[in-house]
């Protein structure tokens, strides 16, 4: 007897449809699977054979074929558990499911007690069995709730392979679908809250310009200045995810397993701060079988790079391209996989080794010492920082200092308006915020006066900028009048933006 | 072989000191004649050496004769473009390579040494004092050494000065490699100078040497930052040896790197504050405009903020506290200012008084 059920296997951001077919045929009693499995497929034999004793299902003793197919694409993960039992019973004539499995998808792995065990990348599979047509998705109970945040497909959650003959009967019932319960819930409060940082104007300044346009953030400061303080705290003055973000980002966390059974959306914005000693893998992601880096897990977040100059210049430079084009793609022989990454970059560096530059009192680097230190970084990643604060060292006033300071409540209220001045401008493109313009775009939203087209040349001959640093600018400048709330750039918008430039114009000869 | 080869042949013995060669100079009348002697009053090492230097004369001369086509030149005391000012030097060398030109008598110079790895409020008086010499025609004298040397000597470059180098390495050597722009620049605009042959590595226990003939040839010696323990000071003893004049440049006390300066205000030296001292120790007429005073010139706004700028980096966080401005508003003053050439901005949120 034939028969064939449906599961998935995970590439890139997407689902691939396997079919499993099984044959139960006359002949020594064994069992064995074809179709370019790697070891944990292979595997799958001794556990779907022993979930099925110890459920109770008495296999026949015939010569049990299996195949997954496409045969000539490589199968990796556990989540054909579940299928390949299905498909081993439905051709064992021991359960009946036949008028399910032409429209139905099996995702899971089997213990041997006969228990699901949740798998990885439940979501992003489930999404492409609804583009593919299918359903209904069978998926173990722990991932039901995350299944069925796709909406226009039917999820159930199993337990125990016990439980298939009721799902043949049409006893067990659909998971709820509860995206928008999930959206409404009040998003758990950050953890932390601008409030806490006293002090610190020019950094809090520049963290609230960059969120507003979404521009890269570069701090320079001696240790314990509170860069990193100030960097966590920049998701908490950005505006709470969209649907269709939220709905993005559950799915990156669902292939790396990051995903809570209970509330499985992703509700507040990502921050991913990975080591320094990071790869550059890691980073962007990599793999046989490609899976999403830090990048990815901070898309619509931050990615906040610590002690950028101790980073491996290897994985600095593997982030250009992902930067650039707000997605990571990475080539393969099977194909080319593309995640997403639409990251706000933050990063913070000492000025040099020991970190006190340029006080001279605790600094003994040489010039040539603080110089290659900051060469470490590489002029295109720096091309991209958009704005570069210096933290100046805090002083005890600054650290006793009573009163309160701005929460990120109150941030955040202007951010989202700039936010809004930006989405009604750029209306018809695909440009979301200052930050993404390009060349011809800064020539079109950002306008100056002849006033101001004077004052920028002379600023230009004054420092010695470079055209790029002319457009990065404008970009920045754009962003301080939209916080304004107005529709023209100011002197004084532009004379800011100017202070933002980075440590590469000639700085620390 | 003229006069001045044998010279050349005999300052290049190296295991005769410059203040022995002349004992036999003056003994024997003329260096040729002590080159013709077959035994010298001195001991067994000396004289071996004598001896090879005899008998590689004439490779000797070939090789400078090869260098002075490379523009690496060769004096020595007989020689009228000898500097002056060395003569009076107890241990002065008795030849010099140079490239470039070498100081005249007639100009007056000023020495400006000061630490290596120096504060930003060390480069920027450097940077002053250096051009603001340079462009009064005073040949300011360095070791062209990182930071305040170097600093210093680019600066008086910059203004159209010249300024001249006195190395503890070869002329042919640009040490260190840093300084490349400032070596090229020195010879067209001043000169390079060693008592060491061309190829010598800057070995440390050159640098107190070449540190002597700094202080000899400067009519002046400015010290404008300086530990505790610092090589520049040793330029300064050897200044005073030979009655130069020493001004010291005055920082806040409690920096490390101002303690050498204080302790030689404390012991005597004159008290830097402007160029104007400088030109009273040459003996120059004091200059009448001190325009630091400009700040009275400045309108409300901007002088507000000028006042609030010192000698010390001054960071944009505490601007922006005192005056109570936005951060754009601020900005735009501050570029304002350093526009006008009051101020500079030195590191991202830094800004000095120039």
């Amino acid at each position: 007897m034939y028969s064939e059920a449906i599961c998935m296997a995970l590439f890139g951001m997407e689902g691939v449809l396997i079919h499993v077919e099984c044959d139960c045929s006359n002949g020594l009693p064994e069992m064995a699977m074809v179709g370019y499995l790697g070891s944990e497929v292979r595997e799958a034999k001794d556990r779907v054979r022993t979930a099925m004793k110890n459920t109770g299902f008495q296999l026949p003793p015939r010569r049990i074929t299996v195949n997954l197919s496409p045969a000539d694409l490589r199968k990796e993960g556990t989540s054909f558990d579940l299928a390949i039992a299905v498909a081993m019973l439905c051709a064992a004539e021991i359960v009946d499911l036949s008028a399910l499995l032409p429209k139905t998808v099996f995702l899971g792995e089997l213990g041997l007690d006969g228990r699901l065990v949740p798998v990885d990348g439940i979501l992003p599979m489930v999404g492409s069995a609804k583009e593919a047509g299918y359903a209904l998705c069978v998926v173990p109970k722990g991932n039901a709730a995350e299944g069925a945040l796709v909406e226009g497909i039917r999820v159930i959650g199993l337990e125990s392979l016990e439980q298939l003959p009721l799902l043949g009967q049409g006893k067990l019932p659909d998971e709820p679908c509860r995206v928008s319960d999930l959206m409404k819930e009040e998003t758990a409060r950050d953890q932390v809250d601008f409030s806490e940082v006293n002090g610190q104007l020019a950094m809090r300044r520049a963290a609230e310009v960059a969120a507003a346009g979404r521009h890269n953030l570069l701090f320079i400061g001696s240790p314990g200045s509170g860069k990193t303080m100030i960097a966590r705290r920049i998701p908490t003055i950005l505006p709470p995810l969209t649907l269709s973000e939220a709905l993005e980002v559950s799915r990156i966390y669902s292939i790396c397993g990051l995903l809570s059974q209970e509330k499985p959306l992703i509700l507040s914005r990502p921050f991913r701060s990975p080591h320094h000693t990071v790869s550059p893998y890691a980073l962007v992601g990599g793999g046989r079988v490609p899976r999403p880096g830090e990048i990815s897990l901070a898309d619509h977040g931050v990615l906040f790079l610590d002690e950028l100059p101790e980073f491996q210049k290897s994985a600095l430079e593997a982030l250009r391209q992902p930067l650039e084009d707000e997605e990571v793609s990475i080539a393969r022989v099977q194909g080319s996989f593309r995640f997403p990454a639409d990251v706000m970059l933050v990063a913070a560096m000492n000025p040099c080794r020991c970190g006190y530059y340029p006080d001279r009192n605790r600094c003994h680097c040489s010039d040539a010492e603080v110089s290659s230190y900051l060469r470490r970084i590489s002029r295109p990643l720096l091309d991209r920082m958009d704005l570069c604060v210096e933290a100046p060292p805090l002083g005890y006033s600054d650290l006793v200092r009573h009163g309160t300071n701005e929460s990120s409540e109150a941030i955040r209220a202007r951010v989202e308006e700039a936010g809004k001045r930006q989405a009604e401008r750029f209306r018809g493109t695909d440009i979301l915020f200052n930050a993404r313009m390009n060349g011809r775009d800064v020539k079109k939203y950002c306008k100056v006066t002849k006033e101001q087209e004077g004052f920028l040349k002379k600023v230009f001959e004054q420092k010695g900028l470079s055209a790029r640093a002319y457009h990065r600018i404008l970009k920045v400048a754009r962003t301080i009048a939209d916080l304004r709330g107005a529709e023209e750039i100011s002197l004084s918008d532009l004379a800011e933006a100017v202070g933002y430039r980075g440590p590469e114009e000639k700085f620390w000869r | 072989m003229e006069e001045r080869d044998y010279g050349y042949l005999l300052a290049h013995l190296e295991d005769i000191s410059p203040l022995l060669l002349r004992r036999l100079l003056a003994l024997y009348g003329s260096a040729s004649r002590v080159f013709r002697e077959r035994q010298l009053p001195v001991g067994p090492r000396q004289q071996a050496v004598f001896q090879r230097v005899k008998e590689e004369a004439d490779h000797l001369l070939r090789e400078r004769d090869a260098w002075e086509l490379a523009g690496i030149h060769w004096c020595w005391w007989e020689d009228p473009v000898f500097p002056a000012r060395l003569k009076t030097l107890a241990d002065s060398p008795a030849g010099l390579f140079y490239k470039g030109t070498l100081p005249r008598e007639e100009v007056p110079t000023a020495g400006i040494v000061g630490a290596r790895n120096c504060s930003l409020y060390g480069k920027n008086m450097a940077e002053r004092f250096g051009g603001e010499l340079g462009e009064k025609g005073i040949g300011v004298i360095s070791g062209m050494a990182r930071g305040i040397d170097g600093v210093a000597q680019s600066a008086a470059l910059k203004r159209g000065g010249m300024s001249f180098a006195v190395l503890g390495c070869g002329v042919d050597i640009c040490y260190p490699q840093s300084n490349r722009n400032l070596y090229e620049a020195l010879e067209k605009q001043g000169g390079i100078l060693s008592e060491y042959k061309p190829g010598t590595p800057p070995l440390p226990y050159h640098f107190p040497m070449r540190n002597r003939l700094i202080a000899a040839l400067s009519d002046v010696l400015l010290v404008i930052e300086a530990r505790e323990k610092s090589g520049s000071l040793i330029t300064v003893d050897q200044a005073l040896e030979q009655g130069r004049e020493v001004l010291a440049l005055p920082g806040r006390v409690d920096d490390a790197l101002s303690a050498g300066c204080h302790q030689l205000i404390r012991q005597g030296a004159g008290l830097l504050s402007c160029c104007g001292d400088v030109y009273e120790a040459l003996g120059l007429q004091r200059s009448e405009e001190e325009k630091r005073t400009a700040a009275a010139t400045l309108k409300a706004p901007l002088k507000e903020i000028f006042l609030r700028i010192q000698g010390e980096p001054k960071h944009i966080e505490a601007l922006l506290e005192e005056s109570g401005l936005e951060l754009g508003e601020l900005s735009l003053r501050l570029l304002e200012l350093e526009g006008l050439g009051y101020i500079r901005q030195v590191t991202p949120g830094r800004y000095l008084r120039t």
